[in-house]
Protein backbone atom coordinates (compact mmCIF):
# COMPACT_ATOMS: atom_id res chain seq x y z
CA UNK A 1 0.00 0.00 0.00
CA UNK A 2 2.93 2.14 1.22
CA UNK A 3 4.65 1.89 -2.11
CA UNK A 4 1.64 2.08 -4.33
CA UNK A 5 0.65 5.58 -3.09
CA UNK A 6 4.47 6.94 -3.33
CA UNK A 7 4.59 5.08 -6.86
CA UNK A 8 1.02 7.43 -7.20
CA UNK A 9 2.72 10.46 -5.67
CA UNK A 10 6.02 10.28 -7.56
CA UNK A 11 4.03 10.35 -11.18
CA UNK A 12 1.84 13.14 -9.90
CA UNK A 13 4.93 15.49 -8.90
CA UNK A 14 6.55 13.99 -12.11
CA UNK A 15 3.78 14.80 -14.22
CA UNK A 16 4.03 18.48 -12.51
CA UNK A 17 7.25 18.75 -13.29
CA UNK A 18 7.09 18.01 -17.00
CA UNK A 19 3.90 20.70 -17.39
CA UNK A 20 6.57 23.04 -15.66
CA UNK A 21 9.75 22.45 -18.08
CA UNK A 22 11.60 25.58 -18.80
CA UNK A 23 10.64 24.28 -22.16
CA UNK A 24 7.21 24.76 -22.60
CA UNK A 25 6.02 27.54 -20.05
CA UNK A 26 8.65 28.52 -17.33
CA UNK A 27 11.08 30.70 -19.28
CA UNK A 28 8.10 32.48 -20.77
CA UNK A 29 6.55 33.45 -17.58
CA UNK A 30 9.89 33.99 -15.50
CA UNK A 31 11.79 36.16 -18.16
CA UNK A 32 9.64 37.08 -20.58
CA UNK A 33 11.92 35.13 -22.65
CA UNK A 34 10.80 35.03 -26.77
CA UNK A 35 11.77 33.13 -29.09
CA UNK A 36 12.91 36.29 -31.66
CA UNK A 37 14.89 37.47 -28.27
CA UNK A 38 17.59 34.08 -29.80
CA UNK A 39 18.67 36.09 -33.06
CA UNK A 40 20.63 38.42 -30.26
CA UNK A 41 22.86 35.21 -29.72
CA UNK A 42 23.39 33.73 -33.22
CA UNK A 43 27.04 33.91 -35.02
CA UNK A 44 30.56 32.98 -35.03
CA UNK A 45 32.82 33.00 -31.61
CA UNK A 46 36.19 32.32 -31.55
CA UNK A 47 37.72 30.68 -28.23
CA UNK A 48 39.79 33.64 -26.65
CA UNK A 49 43.07 31.34 -25.83
CA UNK A 50 43.06 29.60 -29.14
CA UNK A 51 41.30 31.48 -32.17
CA UNK A 52 41.27 28.28 -34.40
CA UNK A 53 38.70 26.90 -32.75
CA UNK A 54 35.45 28.28 -33.04
CA UNK A 55 31.94 27.89 -32.70
CA UNK A 56 29.25 28.64 -34.72
CA UNK A 57 25.56 29.02 -33.09
CA UNK A 58 22.20 29.37 -34.99
CA UNK A 59 18.68 28.62 -34.19
CA UNK A 60 17.18 25.14 -35.18
CA UNK A 61 13.42 24.28 -34.65
CA UNK A 62 13.08 27.38 -32.18
CA UNK A 63 16.20 26.63 -29.93
CA UNK A 64 19.78 27.25 -30.26
CA UNK A 65 22.68 24.82 -31.75
CA UNK A 66 26.04 25.17 -32.04
CA UNK A 67 28.32 23.64 -34.25
CA UNK A 68 31.88 22.97 -33.02
CA UNK A 69 34.30 23.93 -35.98
CA UNK A 70 37.24 20.49 -34.97
CA UNK A 71 34.55 17.92 -34.92
CA UNK A 72 30.96 19.72 -36.66
CA UNK A 73 29.07 18.23 -33.26
CA UNK A 74 25.87 20.05 -32.45
CA UNK A 75 25.60 21.25 -29.10
CA UNK A 76 21.82 21.94 -28.27
CA UNK A 77 21.71 24.90 -25.59
CA UNK A 78 18.66 25.14 -23.19
CA UNK A 79 17.18 28.17 -22.08
CA UNK A 80 17.16 29.07 -18.26
CA UNK A 81 16.56 32.72 -17.70
CA UNK A 82 18.06 36.12 -18.96
CA UNK A 83 21.49 34.97 -21.26
CA UNK A 84 22.04 31.94 -19.67
CA UNK A 85 21.88 28.43 -20.97
CA UNK A 86 23.41 25.01 -20.47
CA UNK A 87 24.44 22.48 -22.72
CA UNK A 88 21.84 19.93 -22.91
CA UNK A 89 22.08 17.15 -21.47
CA UNK A 90 25.87 17.85 -20.35
CA UNK A 91 24.46 21.04 -17.71
CA UNK A 92 27.64 23.08 -18.84
CA UNK A 93 26.76 26.51 -17.90
CA UNK A 94 27.00 28.83 -20.94
CA UNK A 95 26.73 32.44 -20.42
CA UNK A 96 26.21 34.93 -22.99
CA UNK A 97 27.81 38.74 -22.36
CA UNK A 98 26.72 41.70 -23.52
CA UNK A 99 28.86 44.61 -24.40
CA UNK A 100 28.39 48.55 -23.64
CA UNK A 101 25.82 48.73 -26.82
CA UNK A 102 24.31 45.61 -25.16
CA UNK A 103 24.76 44.00 -27.99
CA UNK A 104 25.92 40.07 -27.13
CA UNK A 105 30.00 40.24 -26.96
CA UNK A 106 31.11 36.87 -25.90
CA UNK A 107 29.83 33.89 -24.26
CA UNK A 108 31.45 31.85 -21.16
CA UNK A 109 31.27 27.89 -20.77
CA UNK A 110 31.69 26.26 -17.67
CA UNK A 111 32.28 29.53 -16.20
CA UNK A 112 35.75 29.14 -17.26
CA UNK A 113 36.27 29.21 -21.29
CA UNK A 114 36.00 32.74 -22.99
CA UNK A 115 34.57 32.73 -26.49
CA UNK A 116 34.39 36.24 -28.27
CA UNK A 117 31.67 37.15 -31.00
CA UNK A 118 33.43 37.71 -34.27
CA UNK A 119 30.55 37.76 -36.25
CA UNK A 120 26.70 37.52 -36.53
CA UNK B 1 31.04 13.27 -35.44
CA UNK B 2 31.84 9.56 -34.31
CA UNK B 3 34.79 8.12 -34.43
CA UNK B 4 36.01 5.16 -36.32
CA UNK B 5 36.18 2.19 -34.22
CA UNK B 6 38.79 -0.33 -33.89
CA UNK B 7 38.88 -3.80 -34.21
CA UNK B 8 40.00 -4.49 -31.01
CA UNK B 9 36.65 -2.16 -30.05
CA UNK B 10 34.22 -4.40 -31.91
CA UNK B 11 36.09 -7.53 -29.86
CA UNK B 12 35.51 -5.70 -26.63
CA UNK B 13 31.66 -5.17 -28.35
CA UNK B 14 30.90 -8.64 -29.29
CA UNK B 15 32.14 -9.90 -25.56
CA UNK B 16 30.01 -7.03 -24.17
CA UNK B 17 27.21 -7.73 -26.05
CA UNK B 18 28.15 -11.08 -25.05
CA UNK B 19 27.78 -10.80 -21.54
CA UNK B 20 24.83 -8.72 -21.46
CA UNK B 21 22.97 -12.02 -23.28
CA UNK B 22 25.06 -14.13 -20.99
CA UNK B 23 23.87 -12.53 -17.70
CA UNK B 24 20.05 -12.44 -18.84
CA UNK B 25 20.02 -15.85 -19.59
CA UNK B 26 22.06 -16.73 -16.41
CA UNK B 27 19.18 -14.95 -14.25
CA UNK B 28 17.36 -16.74 -15.86
CA UNK B 29 18.44 -20.11 -14.85
CA UNK B 30 19.33 -19.39 -11.27
CA UNK B 31 16.23 -20.47 -9.55
CA UNK B 32 18.07 -23.34 -8.21
CA UNK B 33 21.22 -21.40 -7.47
CA UNK B 34 20.12 -18.36 -5.91
CA UNK B 35 23.44 -16.59 -5.51
CA UNK B 36 23.99 -16.58 -9.12
CA UNK B 37 21.65 -13.71 -9.41
CA UNK B 38 24.17 -11.96 -8.04
CA UNK B 39 27.11 -13.07 -10.62
CA UNK B 40 24.71 -12.51 -13.30
CA UNK B 41 23.93 -8.90 -12.03
CA UNK B 42 27.84 -8.46 -11.73
CA UNK B 43 28.30 -9.85 -15.43
CA UNK B 44 25.33 -7.15 -16.24
CA UNK B 45 26.86 -4.16 -14.62
CA UNK B 46 30.52 -4.88 -16.15
CA UNK B 47 29.08 -5.22 -20.09
CA UNK B 48 27.23 -2.01 -19.41
CA UNK B 49 29.86 0.10 -18.71
CA UNK B 50 32.46 -1.45 -21.24
CA UNK B 51 29.35 -0.74 -23.75
CA UNK B 52 28.58 2.89 -22.17
CA UNK B 53 32.50 3.54 -22.53
CA UNK B 54 32.37 2.14 -26.05
CA UNK B 55 29.32 4.97 -27.22
CA UNK B 56 31.58 7.20 -25.56
CA UNK B 57 34.78 6.47 -27.53
CA UNK B 58 32.89 6.21 -30.72
CA UNK B 59 31.32 9.96 -30.36
CA UNK B 60 28.02 8.43 -29.91
CA UNK B 61 27.29 10.09 -26.59
CA UNK B 62 28.70 13.65 -27.42
CA UNK B 63 26.51 13.71 -30.64
CA UNK B 64 23.43 12.75 -28.70
CA UNK B 65 24.28 14.67 -25.32
CA UNK B 66 20.08 14.31 -24.41
CA UNK B 67 20.16 10.95 -23.29
CA UNK B 68 23.61 11.57 -21.21
CA UNK B 69 21.36 11.67 -18.48
CA UNK B 70 19.63 8.93 -18.74
CA UNK B 71 22.30 6.40 -19.03
CA UNK B 72 22.48 4.49 -15.79
CA UNK B 73 26.98 5.29 -14.49
CA UNK B 74 26.99 1.81 -12.84
CA UNK B 75 30.88 1.75 -11.79
CA UNK B 76 30.17 2.26 -7.89
CA UNK B 77 27.66 -0.82 -8.12
CA UNK B 78 30.64 -3.09 -8.89
CA UNK B 79 32.36 -3.32 -5.73
CA UNK B 80 28.99 -3.73 -3.48
CA UNK B 81 27.83 -6.48 -6.10
CA UNK B 82 30.67 -8.61 -6.06
CA UNK B 83 30.31 -8.08 -2.22
CA UNK B 84 26.65 -9.37 -2.36
CA UNK B 85 27.76 -12.53 -4.61
CA UNK B 86 30.63 -13.26 -2.20
CA UNK B 87 28.13 -13.24 0.69
CA UNK B 88 24.91 -14.98 -1.20
CA UNK B 89 27.51 -17.90 -1.98
CA UNK B 90 29.37 -18.17 1.51
CA UNK B 91 26.46 -17.35 3.81
CA UNK B 92 23.43 -18.20 1.15
CA UNK B 93 22.00 -14.77 2.01
CA UNK B 94 20.67 -13.92 -1.69
CA UNK B 95 17.95 -10.78 0.00
CA UNK B 96 19.32 -7.53 0.74
CA UNK B 97 18.08 -6.06 4.10
CA UNK B 98 17.01 -2.38 4.19
CA UNK B 99 20.69 -1.65 6.03
CA UNK B 100 22.19 -3.42 2.84
CA UNK B 101 20.75 -0.82 0.16
CA UNK B 102 22.98 2.14 1.62
CA UNK B 103 26.23 0.12 -0.11
CA UNK B 104 24.31 1.59 -3.18
CA UNK B 105 24.19 4.72 -2.11
CA UNK B 106 27.57 6.58 -3.74
CA UNK B 107 25.60 5.83 -6.87
CA UNK B 108 24.43 9.19 -6.29
CA UNK B 109 27.95 10.40 -6.68
CA UNK B 110 27.43 9.67 -10.79
CA UNK B 111 23.89 11.18 -10.95
CA UNK B 112 24.91 14.53 -11.67
CA UNK B 113 24.15 14.59 -15.41
CA UNK B 114 20.87 12.82 -14.07
CA UNK B 115 20.28 15.47 -10.96
CA UNK B 116 20.95 18.69 -13.25
CA UNK B 117 18.23 17.40 -15.85
CA UNK B 118 15.73 16.80 -13.32
CA UNK B 119 16.50 20.59 -11.55
CA UNK B 120 16.10 21.72 -15.21
CA UNK B 121 13.13 20.12 -16.39
CA UNK B 122 11.24 20.84 -12.85
CA UNK B 123 12.42 24.40 -13.55
CA UNK B 124 14.56 24.70 -10.09
CA UNK B 125 17.89 25.71 -12.12
CA UNK B 126 15.73 28.40 -13.73
CA UNK B 127 15.47 30.16 -10.16
CA UNK B 128 17.82 33.21 -10.41
CA UNK B 129 19.42 31.89 -6.81
CA UNK B 130 20.41 28.13 -7.71
CA UNK B 131 21.37 29.77 -10.96
CA UNK B 132 23.46 32.21 -9.54
CA UNK B 133 24.75 29.26 -7.56
CA UNK B 134 25.07 27.02 -10.13
CA UNK B 135 26.89 29.36 -12.55
CA UNK B 136 29.91 30.24 -10.21
CA UNK B 137 33.10 28.81 -11.28
CA UNK B 138 33.70 26.37 -7.87
CA UNK B 139 30.03 24.49 -9.01
CA UNK B 140 31.47 24.34 -12.50
CA UNK B 141 34.82 23.38 -11.50
CA UNK B 142 33.18 21.00 -8.92
CA UNK B 143 30.95 19.17 -11.63
CA UNK B 144 32.35 19.10 -14.72
CA UNK B 145 36.54 20.22 -14.63
CA UNK B 146 37.47 17.39 -11.74
CA UNK B 147 40.55 16.32 -12.48
CA UNK B 148 40.44 12.42 -13.71
CA UNK B 149 42.03 11.27 -10.64
CA UNK B 150 39.58 12.66 -8.07
CA UNK B 151 36.95 11.85 -10.51
CA UNK B 152 38.34 8.16 -10.10
CA UNK B 153 38.73 8.31 -6.39
CA UNK B 154 35.53 6.90 -5.18
CA UNK B 155 35.91 4.36 -7.21
CA UNK B 156 38.99 2.91 -6.81
CA UNK B 157 38.32 3.66 -2.85
CA UNK B 158 35.15 1.21 -3.95
CA UNK B 159 36.72 -1.76 -5.37
CA UNK B 160 39.83 -1.91 -3.23
CA UNK B 161 37.53 -1.91 -0.13
CA UNK B 162 34.66 -4.55 -1.08
CA UNK B 163 38.22 -6.74 -2.57
CA UNK B 164 39.43 -6.92 0.63
CA UNK B 165 36.11 -7.06 2.23
CA UNK B 166 35.45 -10.55 -0.02
CA UNK B 167 38.68 -12.05 0.49
CA UNK B 168 38.69 -11.96 4.09
CA UNK B 169 34.88 -13.62 3.48
CA UNK B 170 36.18 -16.01 1.52
CA UNK B 171 39.37 -17.06 3.10
CA UNK B 172 37.22 -17.66 6.24
CA UNK B 173 35.12 -20.16 4.52
CA UNK B 174 37.58 -22.15 2.04
CA UNK B 175 38.79 -23.31 6.06
CA UNK B 176 35.65 -25.13 6.67
CA UNK B 177 35.68 -28.94 5.32
CA UNK B 178 31.52 -29.55 5.07
CA UNK B 179 30.94 -28.26 1.71
CA UNK B 180 30.37 -29.58 -1.91
CA UNK B 181 32.79 -30.00 -4.39
CA UNK B 182 30.86 -27.15 -6.35
CA UNK B 183 30.78 -24.67 -3.54
CA UNK B 184 34.15 -24.96 -2.99
CA UNK B 185 34.94 -25.07 -7.06
CA UNK B 186 32.65 -21.60 -7.05
CA UNK B 187 34.86 -20.47 -3.64
CA UNK B 188 37.20 -20.63 -5.58
CA UNK B 189 36.26 -19.00 -9.12
CA UNK B 190 35.19 -15.91 -6.40
CA UNK B 191 38.48 -15.73 -5.19
CA UNK B 192 39.83 -15.74 -8.74
CA UNK B 193 37.08 -13.22 -9.81
CA UNK B 194 38.17 -10.95 -6.42
CA UNK B 195 41.42 -11.47 -8.03
CA UNK B 196 40.70 -10.35 -10.97
CA UNK B 197 38.91 -7.33 -9.75
CA UNK B 198 42.00 -6.18 -7.83
CA UNK B 199 44.02 -6.64 -10.99
CA UNK B 200 41.20 -4.69 -12.42
CA UNK B 201 41.97 -1.40 -9.99
CA UNK B 202 45.29 -1.49 -10.36
CA UNK B 203 44.65 -1.39 -14.74
CA UNK B 204 42.55 1.40 -13.57
CA UNK B 205 45.27 3.17 -11.36
CA UNK B 206 47.64 2.59 -14.19
CA UNK B 207 45.01 4.14 -16.71
CA UNK B 208 44.50 7.30 -14.37
CA UNK B 209 48.74 7.84 -13.69
CA UNK B 210 48.58 7.35 -17.52
CA UNK B 211 46.31 10.55 -18.49
CA UNK B 212 47.49 12.08 -16.10
CA UNK B 213 50.75 12.73 -17.91
CA UNK B 214 49.78 11.95 -21.58
CA UNK B 215 46.19 12.89 -22.21
CA UNK B 216 45.87 9.89 -23.09
CA UNK B 217 43.05 7.37 -22.24
CA UNK B 218 44.33 4.22 -22.51
CA UNK B 219 41.02 2.00 -22.05
CA UNK B 220 41.56 -1.21 -23.19
CA UNK B 221 43.70 -2.18 -20.55
CA UNK B 222 40.58 -1.63 -18.66
CA UNK B 223 37.83 -3.03 -21.04
CA UNK B 224 39.79 -5.91 -22.33
CA UNK B 225 40.43 -7.74 -19.46
CA UNK B 226 36.84 -7.03 -18.23
CA UNK B 227 34.99 -8.32 -20.99
CA UNK B 228 37.23 -11.62 -21.43
CA UNK B 229 36.34 -11.89 -17.66
CA UNK B 230 32.69 -11.62 -17.98
CA UNK B 231 33.16 -14.35 -21.02
CA UNK B 232 35.14 -16.75 -19.14
CA UNK B 233 33.11 -16.43 -15.34
CA UNK B 234 29.62 -16.53 -17.22
CA UNK B 235 29.99 -19.19 -19.57
CA UNK B 236 31.67 -21.44 -16.84
CA UNK B 237 29.18 -20.62 -14.32
CA UNK B 238 26.27 -21.99 -16.62
CA UNK B 239 27.54 -25.06 -17.54
CA UNK B 240 28.64 -26.03 -14.73
CA UNK B 241 25.35 -25.43 -13.50
CA UNK B 242 23.86 -27.29 -16.43
CA UNK B 243 25.77 -29.95 -15.24
CA UNK B 244 24.36 -30.25 -11.87
CA UNK B 245 22.31 -33.10 -10.76
CA UNK B 246 19.26 -32.37 -8.67
CA UNK B 247 21.61 -33.90 -5.57
CA UNK B 248 24.18 -32.11 -6.52
CA UNK B 249 22.13 -28.63 -6.15
CA UNK B 250 20.81 -29.87 -2.49
CA UNK B 251 24.51 -29.98 -1.67
CA UNK B 252 25.26 -26.56 -2.70
CA UNK B 253 22.66 -25.12 -1.66
CA UNK B 254 22.93 -26.42 2.49
CA UNK B 255 23.68 -23.83 5.02
CA UNK B 256 26.88 -24.16 6.07
CA UNK B 257 27.91 -22.81 9.68
CA UNK B 258 29.10 -19.46 9.47
CA UNK B 259 32.80 -19.05 10.50
CA UNK B 260 33.65 -16.20 12.06
CA UNK B 261 37.65 -16.78 12.31
CA UNK B 262 40.41 -18.38 10.98
CA UNK B 263 42.47 -20.39 12.95
CA UNK B 264 44.97 -17.92 12.83
CA UNK B 265 42.59 -14.68 13.54
CA UNK B 266 41.01 -16.67 16.73
CA UNK B 267 44.60 -16.84 18.06
CA UNK B 268 44.96 -13.29 17.60
CA UNK B 269 41.50 -11.90 18.94
CA UNK B 270 41.77 -14.41 21.82
CA UNK B 271 45.07 -13.09 23.03
CA UNK B 272 43.65 -9.55 22.58
CA UNK B 273 40.99 -10.38 24.66
CA UNK B 274 43.19 -12.45 27.67
CA UNK B 275 45.51 -8.99 27.50
CA UNK B 276 41.75 -7.25 28.21
CA UNK B 277 40.76 -9.08 31.13
CA UNK B 278 44.41 -9.82 32.58
CA UNK B 279 45.77 -6.80 32.23
CA UNK B 280 42.58 -3.96 32.16
CA UNK B 281 41.03 -6.70 34.70
CA UNK B 282 37.34 -5.07 32.53
CA UNK B 283 35.90 -7.79 34.42
CA UNK B 284 35.80 -5.56 37.41
CA UNK B 285 33.36 -3.62 35.82
CA UNK B 286 29.41 -4.59 37.04
CA UNK B 287 27.54 -3.13 33.84
CA UNK B 288 30.24 -5.33 31.66
CA UNK B 289 28.36 -6.23 28.48
CA UNK B 290 29.06 -8.22 25.58
CA UNK B 291 28.43 -5.31 23.16
CA UNK B 292 31.20 -3.37 25.32
CA UNK B 293 33.44 -6.11 24.77
CA UNK B 294 32.96 -6.65 21.20
CA UNK B 295 33.54 -2.29 21.19
CA UNK B 296 36.76 -2.95 22.49
CA UNK B 297 38.14 -5.47 20.42
CA UNK B 298 36.67 -3.77 17.16
CA UNK B 299 34.57 -6.69 16.46
CA UNK B 300 30.58 -7.24 16.42
CA UNK B 301 28.77 -9.39 19.20
CA UNK B 302 28.20 -12.20 17.21
CA UNK B 303 32.12 -12.46 15.92
CA UNK B 304 32.80 -12.15 20.01
CA UNK B 305 30.22 -14.50 20.94
CA UNK B 306 31.43 -17.08 18.16
CA UNK B 307 34.69 -16.51 19.64
CA UNK B 308 34.35 -17.54 23.19
CA UNK B 309 31.73 -20.38 22.28
CA UNK B 310 33.82 -22.16 19.57
CA UNK B 311 37.28 -20.95 20.52
CA UNK B 312 37.39 -20.37 23.85
CA UNK B 313 34.57 -23.28 24.59
CA UNK B 314 32.89 -20.83 27.04
CA UNK B 315 29.93 -18.59 27.03
CA UNK B 316 30.01 -14.83 27.97
CA UNK B 317 29.09 -15.27 31.65
CA UNK B 318 31.16 -18.12 32.34
CA UNK B 319 33.82 -16.87 31.02
CA UNK B 320 33.52 -13.48 33.07
CA UNK B 321 32.53 -15.01 36.11
CA UNK B 322 35.87 -17.49 35.82
CA UNK B 323 37.86 -14.08 36.58
CA UNK B 324 35.72 -12.53 38.89
CA UNK B 325 35.68 -15.57 41.28
CA UNK B 326 39.74 -15.71 40.65
CA UNK B 327 39.86 -12.11 41.88
CA UNK B 328 37.55 -12.88 44.68
CA UNK B 329 39.53 -15.54 45.61
CA UNK B 330 42.59 -13.68 46.07
CA UNK B 331 41.09 -10.85 47.86
CA UNK B 332 38.93 -13.67 50.53
CA UNK B 333 42.21 -14.39 51.57
CA UNK B 334 44.40 -11.53 51.61
CA UNK B 335 45.28 -9.77 54.57
CA UNK B 336 44.81 -6.19 53.37
CA UNK B 337 40.80 -7.03 52.62
CA UNK B 338 40.16 -8.98 55.74
CA UNK B 339 37.98 -6.04 57.01
CA UNK B 340 35.58 -5.96 53.93
CA UNK B 341 32.71 -8.19 54.06
CA UNK B 342 31.82 -10.84 51.93
CA UNK B 343 29.47 -9.19 49.65
CA UNK B 344 31.73 -5.84 49.59
CA UNK B 345 34.36 -7.88 48.10
CA UNK B 346 31.83 -9.57 45.56
CA UNK B 347 31.11 -6.33 44.56
CA UNK B 348 34.46 -5.50 44.10
CA UNK B 349 35.29 -7.88 41.94
CA UNK B 350 32.45 -7.17 39.20
CA UNK B 351 29.40 -8.92 40.87
CA UNK B 352 25.94 -7.35 40.85
CA UNK B 353 25.16 -8.92 43.85
CA UNK B 354 25.46 -11.24 46.69
CA UNK B 355 23.73 -14.06 45.47
CA UNK B 356 25.16 -14.01 42.07
CA UNK B 357 28.40 -13.89 43.90
CA UNK B 358 27.51 -16.66 46.11
CA UNK B 359 26.23 -18.98 43.48
CA UNK B 360 28.88 -18.17 41.07
CA UNK B 361 31.54 -18.67 43.57
CA UNK B 362 29.93 -22.03 44.66
CA UNK B 363 29.48 -23.02 40.75
CA UNK B 364 33.45 -22.47 39.96
CA UNK B 365 35.24 -23.78 43.71
CA UNK B 366 32.41 -25.64 45.21
CA UNK B 367 32.40 -24.20 48.22
CA UNK B 368 30.82 -20.93 49.02
CA UNK B 369 32.99 -17.50 49.85
CA UNK B 370 32.59 -17.97 53.53
CA UNK B 371 33.88 -21.71 53.35
CA UNK B 372 36.46 -20.63 51.17
CA UNK B 373 37.54 -17.71 53.58
CA UNK B 374 37.38 -19.74 56.63
CA UNK B 375 39.19 -22.99 54.75
CA UNK B 376 42.02 -20.20 53.71
CA UNK B 377 42.56 -19.30 57.55
CA UNK B 378 42.10 -22.51 59.68
CA UNK B 379 46.01 -23.53 59.88
CA UNK B 380 44.60 -26.93 60.88
CA UNK B 381 42.43 -28.03 57.62
CA UNK B 382 44.04 -30.65 55.56
CA UNK B 383 41.45 -30.07 52.71
CA UNK B 384 43.17 -28.17 49.59
CA UNK B 385 42.46 -25.29 48.68
CA UNK B 386 41.10 -25.11 45.48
Amino acid sequence: MKRHLILSLSLIVASFAVKASPRFTFNTIISGFHQDALTDYTGKYELSRDTNLYVIIKIQDGALVATQSWDKVEKHLDHLNGDNFIIAGQGWSVEFVRGGDKKVAKLIVSAKDVWNKVSK
Amino acid sequence: MYTSLGIVDFIILFLALHGLVLSIVLAYHSRKIRSNYWIAALIFVIAEITLVNEAQQSGYLEAHTRIIPFIPVLRLAVGPMLYFYIRSLVYNKVRLDKKDYWHFLPLVLDMQFLIIAILYISGILAIPSVQQFYFTPAVQRLLFRRSIFLDNLPVLLSLSAYSIACLRMIRSQLAVDSQSAYKLADLKRARNIVYMIIAQTIGLLITVILYTYTYVWSYYIIFIPATIFIYWTGMAIYQRQSHMTAEDVLEYVKPIPKVYFTDEEANTYKSKLIYLMETDKVYLDPSLKMDMLADKLLLTERSVSNLLNHHIGKNFNDFINEYRVEESKRKLVDPACRQFTIAAIGLDCGFNSLATFQRCFKQITGVTPGQYQKLASDPNTTQIMI
